[in-house]
């Protein structure tokens, strides 16, 4: 965990964006449609030269010990150029009912940052940045802004007020809790101490994977994509599964 | 758990490589859906989700890039890596 500090973390969803999706098929050199639905690389701060070799996994460190210690070597030839007060951009997933699934996927509560203005909402999104990144909250949320009142209708009882939302999905991340609302003018005062709140509040779910998987499909809960899968294995085995399905008894 | 995050990412890989998730992914490093309670917060990285921004981000820094995909659907149920 120590050794991911001196990187910058970029985590893509594979199916969800045309272009991420092209660069990844051109990272890994796939050109027969078959990009698979992990992918792992490391590259130099100019994102252009592959420090490892792009793959599926990170296999070939070996050991998760040996991933850190190599890690750590590699990110001591660059110098930080920005000053300690430094803060990144908050950072946020595409799209809100996007960022419910990843949020429940990573069993972590979210934060919705929502104003009908789009010179608001950013002037909102950039009112969180510095505690979003602070150490006890970096990575324990899913962050995503919207113009869009129609994108708040996941949330069950949503005010349409804007502010900003934390949010707890459900299980499956169709739907999810609002535990706190704060208003634009509450954000600078109230943000740091309301997500360490809802941070020492929040129950994760007891996920077992199967049967996750398996009441999904019992529920007709599915999540469709933009870009089709292309992962030949996964393809197979998610049509395996659906006749397994399908025959039961 | 020093090396925590690492060890989900080889776990969730190992059980990817003997095909008992051919879809199901490492990116479980994150610590997130585990399949047993956790601590609550355990440490985590933050992730950046957008390729454009977190490149520009890595250029303006010059920190070098760490950079994982996945899908947030494992059989096309959502919820789960």
């Amino acid at each position: 965990m120590k050794a991911s500090r001196d990187w910058v973390c970029i985590r893509l969803l594979t199916y969800e964006n045309e272009s991420e999706y092209k660069y990844m098929e051109r990272l890994l050199g796939v050109t027969d449609g078959t990009l698979p639905n992990t992918v792992f690389c490391l590259l130099s701060p100019d994102g252009k030269t592959k420090l490892t070799r792009p793959t599926r996994g990170p296999s070939i460190f070996r050991t998760p010990e040996n991933m850190a210690i190599q890690m750590k070597r590699m990110a001591s030839r660059y110098q930080t150029v920005v000053p300690d007060s430094f803060v990144a951009p908050v950072p946020l997933v595409d799209r809100v009912d996007l960022t419910m699934n990843v949020a429940a996927s990573d069993n972590r509560p979210m934060v919705v940052f929502y104003h009908p203005s789009p010179p608001d909402l950013q002037i909102l999104v950039e009112s969180a940045r510095p505690v979003v990144w602070d150490s006890r909250l970096t990575g324990q949320f899913m962050y995503a802004a919207t113009s869009s009142k129609e994108d708040l209708k996941a949330m069950v009882n949503a005010s349409g007020k804007a502010g900003v939302y934390i949010v707890e999905p459900d299980e499956y991340g169709v739907s999810g809790k609002i535990v706190r609302h704060l208003a634009p003018d509450n954000v600078k005062e109230s943000l740091k101490r309301e997500l360490s709140q809802a941070l020492a509040n929040f129950q994760p779910f007891q996920k077992n994977h199967q049967q996750h998987i398996r009441d999904g499909y019992l529920f007709g809960i599915e999540w469709e994509t933009l870009i089709p899968e292309s992962d030949p294995m996964s393809v197979q085995a998610k049509q395996r599964f659906k006749a397994r399905f399908d025959s039961r008894p | 758990m020093k090396h925590g995050a690492f060890e989900l990412l080889y776990r969730s890989y190992q059980r990817m490589r003997f095909g008992m998730f051919p879809v199901f992914l490492f990116l479980l490093f994150i610590g997130t859906s585990q399949l047993q309670a956790e601590e609550n917060p355990a440490e985590r990285i933050g992730w950046h989700a957008n390729l454009e921004k977190g490149l520009a981000l890595a250029k303006q820094t010059n920190r070098p890039v760490f950079l994982v995909s996945g899908a947030p659907a494992c059989l096309g149920v959502p919820g789960i890596w």
